[in-house]
């Protein structure tokens, strides 16, 4: 603890001579020093925030908002706006991992009821989430003179975002408790069936909201740009799935550098292309789990090994590209939106499991956590419309630091009432990313 | 190995086998990404663009302190038995950079080339980028002979990085080169005291691997930040965990040896990238050819001396490859003084480095491993 302490020290004092005996940012080649800062920095802080039982998404957002310009200003607007270059990378690379996680195998013989209890409660959240926010629309900080089908597209846009949810985060308490059982497998169905669901539902929203601005080409119809975005965007990521499970298969080498340049090449190729890296990373992860499923253990270490870099830079320049003059401004709307997707989720989960006939008054407690997945699509959303993209990712932090910190505790409640905590090593199931992989909370 | 294996036809990259200072070798394959870089560059498809090189600078950065670390490492990994080698080294890198540097130079003065501003500093870069070597090694043959030739080609590699380290960064100017050297050691000093306090304290593979790959950037940004030398920044911080108690060097190896071919490849596809066909780079190229094979010659011919196992002229022959350390110097002239001259000295760098490799795949006859 003292060493790492006195390593952090070190790093901080480090970075901020540098930055004050070098030149002046708009001189200065500054994504380096950021990425590295961000890294070792926000690793440690991640690390101390664990000892407070909570999640080290957590520690990473908290540190990139202290280190950020709003606070230390260690990291500076112009290092913070570099740091978000790799925000593509880790978006695509967050989906894959989701992609990678879902065996249709494993989960065929509870399919129906799973899909039952998802839809039911993906169904009821998202739509009083789209009918509120359609009619709370005026009085939000969110361009609140849009009307017609601007507003509609928008509603509908804000609630696929709100009703993410966060697979990893799932994944990984189950896998820290060393968890097994009806409720571990139904959380975990629910919720990547759901994401499944809600990257083609933002796949939609996104091409509504750039027919409504005028964004989209008037020469073709919204049909064909939704075909253009959804299959072409599925063609393509089971392309560069199947290129991967062929490397896999043929070669395997070097899988971590193999693995960050497909999620490169679904990013950036994926966005010249006008596909949604989004769904194009979940299909690829999907094509190599179900299609050409990797021998061993080495895909799996290599996601660890290249995944945890990129996120912890991820959180890191999300919490301090955050906006905190406008989350004065939004703290509450984030609050209330928070407060009412719980009592949705609850309401929908218990409408699901009666459906299902099954007994299901726990799973809404595994479906709270929000984080990298949310993130992602918000930071799409920014990127693509900076003026009123910005506040929503605000909102949207806001909502995920909330979730982060409310979710896994939350979560692991369940198991332990549900009586599933350490039945993994009784019956010898293995969660699929282990606890010391550091990757809790990153989806 | 057995002798049917050793016999057996080898692949142009044979990047599995490494050198002493524990970097793959890149002798063939410099033939095959420098070009490649060259036809990906902008002269031609533009898939390496100007602006994608700009965005790959802070990776480009990062190889740089790569190979930086991995020669402090080395320093740590030098025996009793290995001075002679590196007595050796030293004396051959020094006479190649000296007899290049002064041609280089003279040319540069009287041919007045535009863009090389002072002819002396630029003389000396060239020459110390022409000073690296890495060489092939026999399996077959692998031996006391062969370990001392590839130990002098590795060490060479030292020279070159810690002189021109301090030379291409604020290079002419005595005051502003010392305040830059101190800067770089000062920031390498600090990051991998931190790196050393974290390393052995990572609680997983991958907590580590951030560790260490964190320490790296945040050596390159300061460098970067700093406008030093990453290479001499990176240099200072691998002999620091190469003397410091514990296992930071192993673990710094072990992890680093991930990512390090990616990123030597890179750094030879950016270096093609970099070549624009300039007149400058046209005349530099030829006497550069004709000086260095001199310049090893006469530094090899005094470096048998000391090592006394191996003869001057197979010495020489040996030591023909230019390896990844020069043109990494290279490129990190180009990134630091932002001239028309980088480009000229890494297009120069680069075809002579794909013709001494060619002639070394020769002069081996297809059975060397890399070293």
């Amino acid at each position: 603890m003292i060493r790492r302490a006195t390593a952090l020290a070190v790093v901080v004092a480090t970075a901020y001579v540098v930055r004050q005996h070098g030149p002046a940012d708009g001189e200065a080649r500054t994504m380096a020093l950021a990425a590295g800062f961000a890294l070792v920095a926000a690793a440690l802080a991640g690390d101390f925030v664990e000892k407070l039982r909570l999640p080290r998404v957590s520690g990473y957002l908290l540190f990139g908002l202290a280190a950020g310009p709003y606070f230390s200003n260690v990291i500076s607007r112009p290092m913070a706006r570099e740091l978000r270059l790799i925000d593509g990378v880790a978006v695509a690379l967050i989906a894959m991992i989701a992609g990678l996680e879902m065996n249709v195998l494993r989960l065929k013989p509870r399919i129906i009821r799973m899909l039952q209890v998802g839809g039911i409660t993906i169904a009821i959240l998202f739509a009083v989430l789209f009918v509120g926010l359609y009619a709370a629309w005026p009085w939000l900080p969110i361009l609140p003179g849009a009307t017609g089908a601007l507003r509609f597209a928008m509603a509908f846009l804000f609630a696929t975002v709100v009703t993410s949810f966060s697979p990893t985060v799932t994944i990984a308490v189950m896998a820290e408790n060393r968890a097994a059982g009806p409720l571990s497998e139904l959380t975990l169905a629910v919720v990547v069936l759901g994401d499944l669901l809600l990257v083609l539902l933002f796949g939609v929203s996104m091409q509504l909201v750039r027919t409504a601005t005028g964004a989209a080409s008037q020469e073709v119809g919204l049909f064909v740009h939704l075909s253009w975005e959804i299959v072409g965007s599925m063609a393509f990521g089971a392309t560069v799935g199947a290129l991967l499970a062929l490397y896999l298969r043929a070669i395997g080498r070097e899988l971590a550098i193999v693995l960050v340049a497909c999620c490169v090449v679904l990013s950036e190729v994926g966005a010249w292309m006008r596909f949604e890296p989004v769904l194009a990373a979940l299909v690829a992860g999907l094509i190599v789990e179900n299609v050409a499923p990797p021998r061993g253990d080495a895909l799996r270490r290599a996601v660890e090994r290249s995944a945890l870099p990129i996120l912890i830079v991820f959180f890191a320049a999300a919490g301090a590209s955050l906006q905190l003059d406008a989350l004065r401004t939004v703290g509450f709307v984030a609050g209330a939106l928070a407060l009412a997707r719980l009592l949705l989720i609850r309401i929908g989960t218990s409408a699901g499991a009666r459906v299902a006939g099954i007994e299901g008054s726990l799973v809404w407690r595994g479906l709270v956590s929000q984080a990298g997945l949310t993130l992602g699509l918000t930071v799409i959303v920014a990127s693509e419309y900076p003026t009123w993209g910005a506040p929503l990712q605000t909102i949207m932090v806001a909502m995920i630091a909330l979730h982060e910190l409310v979710g896994p505790v939350l979560f692991r409640s369940a198991l332990a009432r549900a009586g599933e905590i350490g039945r993994a090593d009784l019956t010898g199931a293995d969660a699929s990313i282990a606890p010391e992989s550091g990757l809790a909370g990153a989806s | 190995m057995t002798p049917d294996a050793a016999r057996a036809p080898k692949p142009l990259w044979v990047w599995r086998v490494r050198t002493a200072l524990g970097v793959r070798s890149v002798v063939a394959p410099a033939i095959v990404f420098v070009p490649l870089g060259y036809l990906l560059g902008p002269t031609h498809l533009n898939v390496l663009s100007e602006a994608v090189q700009a965005h790959l600078d802070p990776v480009i950065s990062a190889a740089l302190v790569t190979l930086g670390v991995f020669v402090g490492l080395a320093l740590g990994a030098v025996r009793a038995d290995a001075g002679r080698s590196l007595a050796a080294a030293a004396v051959e890198a020094s006479i190649t950079a000296a007899v290049v540097a002064s041609a280089i130079g003279f040319l540069a003065w009287t041919w007045a080339l535009p863009g090389t501003g002072s002819a002396p500093l630029f003389g000396a870069v060239v020459g110390l980028c022409a000073a690296a070597s890495a060489t092939l090694v026999t399996r077959a043959a692998a031996g006391d002979r062969e370990t001392t030739i590839a130990r002098v080609a590795d060490f060479d590699d030292l020279v070159v990085i810690a002189a021109g380290g301090v030379l291409v960064a604020h290079g002419g100017d005595l005051v502003a080169t010392l305040r830059a050297a101190t800067m770089a050691v000062a920031v390498a000093t600090a990051t991998a005291a931190a790196g050393w306090l974290l390393f052995e304290s990572a609680s997983s593979e991958p907590e580590r691997g951030v560790f260490v790959i964190g320490t790296v950037l945040l050596l390159a940004g300061g460098a970067a930040y700093l406008h030093v030398s990453p290479l001499l920044v990176g240099t200072v911080a691998g002999a620091l965990w190469a003397f410091a108690p514990g296992g930071a060097a192993q673990i710094v190896r072990a992890d680093l040896d991930v990512i390090q071919h990616p990123l030597v490849v890179l750094l030879l596809l950016v270096a093609g990238a970099t070549i624009r066909p300039t007149l400058l780079a046209a005349w530099l190229l030829a006497p550069l050819l004709i000086f260095r094979i001199t310049g090893k010659i006469a530094g090899s011919w005094a470096a048998a001396r000391i090592v006394r196992d191996v003869p001057p002229l197979e010495l020489s022959a040996r030591l023909l490859p230019c390896g990844a350390a020069g043109i990494a110097l290279a490129l990190n002239y180009d990134q630091l003084t932002g001239t028309g001259a980088g480009p000229a000295v890494v297009a120069a760098l680069a075809g002579a480095a794909v013709v001494f490799e060619a002639l070394a795949l020769f002069n081996v006859g297809g059975e060397g491993d890399q070293a």
